[in-house]
């Protein structure tokens, strides 16, 4: 094999990625550069490497291509979603548990998604509370560990709907895809990395953000993820 | 709504005001800005403990270091991508403007009001920070260093507690030395490059370009439309292959990648200037404010809330004031003086009917106004007041979430329905902090149709309080239940989703008597001044159609509506034509019709579920139009008249043949 798997495994993700976002069949000669999940992740743009590289996935079977547009095979996707799974994996363990730092979050998880074993992904996944979505919202495909143990562990990360009332969390991550309700959770600070809790959820759900308390329907509690925080912790 | 637009060059009046001396006051939802643009006017404007109080600019004048200036209270806004309209109304003006900005902050919620800030430096608006709450702050052991966050903004950042007008001197001083903020957030690259770029095409005159640029870049709908009506098909062109470019370079939204940015630039500078103390327990007023919307406890709290306004509005003011102004004041003086005297002074008999007569100006038009509406209105004015004040308004809307999402509307919409119980045509108005077209249209409906203004239901309280309990019952189930098949039916047929619901409530606070006192007064004011000459015209119109003949020609002519159909006495048409020009001075047709003995339980009944039920007055109905237009008011006006009449035959004829003891 001429090409490495990583760069293969890194053009996985992105068709993987763009695939959410809808953008397929993608333009083999205009790649998105910034992919992965929101934050700048450029894939270095050494064209003929690139090409290479898609040249190389079509000739295994992971990629089709029709003229200059290309799109995930079932082989691909079934390979994208172990390395997305991965990276997403890491991602949570480093945020929410470790509470590393946004910067160093992404590099190292670009770096381990290559490296993890499935039995330690499913390890890590189990720790995790097999959680459902990255930090930056984009969902985690399910292993077979998830659906083995679906809510028999009390995970770490839930929907704010799971929360009881007067429990402590920080806020994980808001998957939703109303932009302008995020965009108007985002002016009132609700965002990522703050302290929240359920004021009550009948009603209407309340929550309380900082000293800003607010009404919100019942759907945002199925939308925002936060991570459990034990009473008496101090917050991040 | 147009929005009027921050591309076209000024046009010559707006150039006039170009001059520095113009300032406008904006920042978050209720952090005060009203009550700091009544400091420093003396110009009293609304004040509420709840978000979305002002929904209209509002100008006053002060003076600056001896310089007179003008001053804009504005709504609230959270973020220039605005999206309810009073929203859009303020970010456009401080988008159009060339003034200065008093940026309002609430000093507990230091963040968001950071967030806007870094907002107003994109557009380079020159600005005032004012850190204002700073004793809820503190009593939050809430510390800020805000000569450093001034430092780290570049703008004059300035600590007050408006309410006690601490601080307002410091303000005064630095007003002059406002300017556009140097802090700057650093966008992604992607964002970066495509708002250069976009704010290259924007119009050269435009100071805003880049705070544009990005809102184009996030989508913003206003925006979109405002630049797709202005601007060259080539330069639209441009700008949506520059944003379509830059969402191809990206998988995340732009709009996230530009408010995630700016709230990690918000946090960084907040953590520096920002400690906190962790509290222990909640204070009392905050337990209060819970108990208020707890899903159990909320309940008892609203029925005591009512109840107290029963006692004080129903039966104080409406019984014993009403007697006491009425018999005493109006009876035995007021009337036979006035009696006297024009009989005295006038010859002709006719003349002496349009002052003293049945209909007469003085003795019809006066004491409905000034002794039966005045006592009501007042003490309703005064208990509303209060509990605008303190903040209980919001969590009636998390108490009533569920009532509305029956009506297809969420909680947000319970606001304007619940002051449409103050006054329909203000609710109406407020209707502008809706998001969504449809559930303006919903709301408006629903104020014509079934919430009663203050005038009204003070007179329909105390007509209630003179029957028996089942009377009350039967009148709140029957309009409760038109509410609710209307809204259902309405919410059904109206096109366009259940607008998301996302909704700020304010801390409780503790009543400040003298707001209360200058609101009420305020509001007093305008009754007298707005509803008093609706009165004596209406009065007057009366007075001629009863001179002439006419009204017993009407009364014939709506005899079938009336008094076969409704089960009325005929007197009560006068009372129904009335009703048209001011709600209550239809109500107080039928109260003074009820005191003389004239009317049944059953009849009581009816009048009050139709009068209740039927058109607004006329100032409601001229703000429909002014809001949602003449077609959507005038098919409002009809469909509410026909549902009225119709379900106050059916009440006279359900209660006749059960007959029932109301």
């Amino acid at each position: 094999m001429s090409v490495r798997s990583e760069p293969i495994e890194e053009l996985l993700e992105l068709c993987w990625t763009a695939a959410e976002d809808g953008l397929v069949p993608l333009d083999r000669d205009r790649l998105p550069t910034q992919l992965v999940c929101f934050l700048p992740h450029p894939i270095e743009p050494d064209g003929g490497l690139e090409q290479d590289t898609i040249e190389a996935m079509i000739g295994e079977g992971l990629v089709l291509a029709e003229g200059r547009r290309i799109r995930l095979s079932p082989a691909g996707v079934s390979r994208a979603r172990e390395i997305v799974r991965r990276h997403r994996l890491t991602e949570v363990l480093l945020r929410n548990v470790l509470q590393v730092s946004d910067a160093s979050m992404e590099s190292t998880a670009c770096q381990v998604e290559h490296i993890l074993n499935l039995e330690v992904t499913e390890a890590v996944c189990a720790f995790l509370g097999h959680p459902p979505a990255c930090p930056h919202g984009r969902a985690i495909p399910p292993g077979r560990c998830c659906e083995a143990s679906q809510a028999r562990v009390q995970p770490l990360l839930v929907p704010l709907a799971r929360l009881a009332i007067g429990e402590q969390s920080t806020l994980a991550f808001i998957h939703t895809k109303r932009h302008v309700y995020l965009q108007r959770l985002s002016a009132l600070g609700v965002a990522p990395g703050v302290s929240l809790s359920v004021r009550q959820t009948q009603p209407a759900l309340v929550i309380q953000v900082g000293e800003t308390e607010l009404a919100l329907d019942p759907q945002a509690g199925q939308e925002i993820f936060v991570r459990r925080r034990p009473p008496g912790s101090p917050s991040p | 709504m147009t929005p009027s637009s921050a591309l076209t060059p000024p046009s010559p009046s707006a150039r006039l005001e170009r001059r520095p001396a113009s300032l406008i006051v904006t920042g978050n939802p209720n952090v005060g800005k009203s009550v700091l643009f009544h400091a420093l006017t003396g110009r009293y404007a609304a004040v509420s403990n709840y978000p979305g109080t002002t929904v209209m600019v509002s100008e006053g004048r002060t003076s600056l270091d001896g310089v007179a200036a003008r001053i804009y209270d504005t709504p609230g806004l959270n973020s220039l991508a605005a999206s309810s309209e009073d929203e859009v109304v303020a970010r456009e003006l401080l988008l159009r403007r060339q003034a200065a900005v008093l940026q309002v902050g609430d000093a507990k919620n230091l963040l968001r009001a950071v967030l806007l800030a870094l907002e107003l430096a994109e557009a380079e608006i020159p600005s005032v920070l004012v850190l204002n709450m700073m004793d809820e702050a503190r009593e939050r052991d809430i510390a800020i260093d805000a000569d450093r966050l001034s430092a780290l903004l570049g703008v004059p950042v300035v600590e007050t507690i408006a309410t006690q007008r601490w601080g307002l001197d410091r303000l005064r001083r630095a007003i002059p030395q406002a300017r556009a903020a140097r802090r700057r957030v650093s966008y992604p690259s992607v964002i970066e490059e495509a708002a250069a770029e976009a704010a290259r095409i924007l119009p050269q005159d435009c100071r805003a370009g880049r705070a544009l640029a990005l809102l184009w870049l996030a989508g913003d709908p206003a925006v979109i439309a405002q630049l797709t009506d202005q601007e060259p098909a080539e330069a639209l062109a441009a700008l949506t292959r520059i944003r379509a470019k830059a969402q191809e370079r990206t998988a995340v939204s732009l709009s996230r990648l530009i408010s995630d940015a700016r709230l990690q630039e918000a946090r960084r500078l907040v953590t520096q200037v920002m400690t906190t103390a962790v509290r222990t327990r909640r204070p009392w007023l905050e337990r209060a404010g819970d108990l208020a919307m707890h899903p159990v406890w909320g309940v008892p709290v609203l029925l005591a809330t009512l109840a107290a306004m029963y006692v004080l509005v129903g039966d104080l003011a409406a019984q014993r004031g009403v007697d006491f102004f009425e018999e005493v004041i109006f009876g035995r003086y007021l009337i036979p003086a006035i009696r006297w005297v024009v009989e005295g002074l006038v010859p002709w008999a006719w003349l002496q009917a349009l002052f003293v007569g049945p209909y007469g100006l003085l003795t019809m038009a006066l004491p409905y106004a000034f002794a039966i509406i005045l006592p009501i209105v007042g003490m309703f004015f005064l208990c509303f007041g209060f509990i605008e004040d303190v903040g209980y308004l919001p969590r009636l809307a998390v108490v009533a979430n569920r009532f509305c999402r029956l009506l297809g509307l969420n909680g947000k919409a319970v606001l304007p329905l619940v002051l449409g119980l103050g006054c329909g045509t203000m609710a109406t108005m407020t209707t502008r902090i809706l998001e969504s077209r449809r559930d303006r249209v919903l709301v408006t409906l629903l104020l014509a149709l079934g919430i009663p203004c203050s005038a009204q239901l003070g007179v329909i309280l105390a007509m209630l309080a003179g029957r028996p309990p089942l009377a009350a019952a039967v009148w709140l189930g029957v309009v409760a239940a038109v509410v609710v098949v209307v809204g259902q039916a309405a919410a059904r047929v109206l096109p366009g989703e259940e607008s998301p619901f996302l909704y700020e409530l304010p801390p409780l606070r503790r009543p400040k008597l003298s707001n209360i006192l200058l609101k009420t007064l305020g509001r007093l004011e305008w009754y007298v001044k707005e509803a008093v000459p609706l009165f004596f015209l209406g009065t007057l119109v009366l007075f001629v159609l009863h001179t002439t003949g006419l009204l017993a020609v009407l009364e014939r002519a709506a005899s079938p509506l009336v008094v076969s159909w409704l089960g009325l006495p005929v007197e009560a048409t006068a009372a129904l034509l009335v009703g048209f020009l001011r709600r209550d001075f239809g109500a107080a047709g039928f109260f003074a019709l009820q005191r003389q003995g004239r009317l049944s339980g059953v009849q009581t009944v009816t009048a009050l579920v139709t009068i209740t039920l039927l058109i607004p007055c006329i100032a409601q109905y001229f703000m429909m139009v002014k809001e949602r237009g003449w077609r959507t008011a005038n098919l409002t006006a009809a469909f509410v008249i026909g549902v009225a009449l119709t379900v106050g035959g059916l009440v006279f004829r359900a209660l006749t043949s059960l007959g029932l003891a109301v």
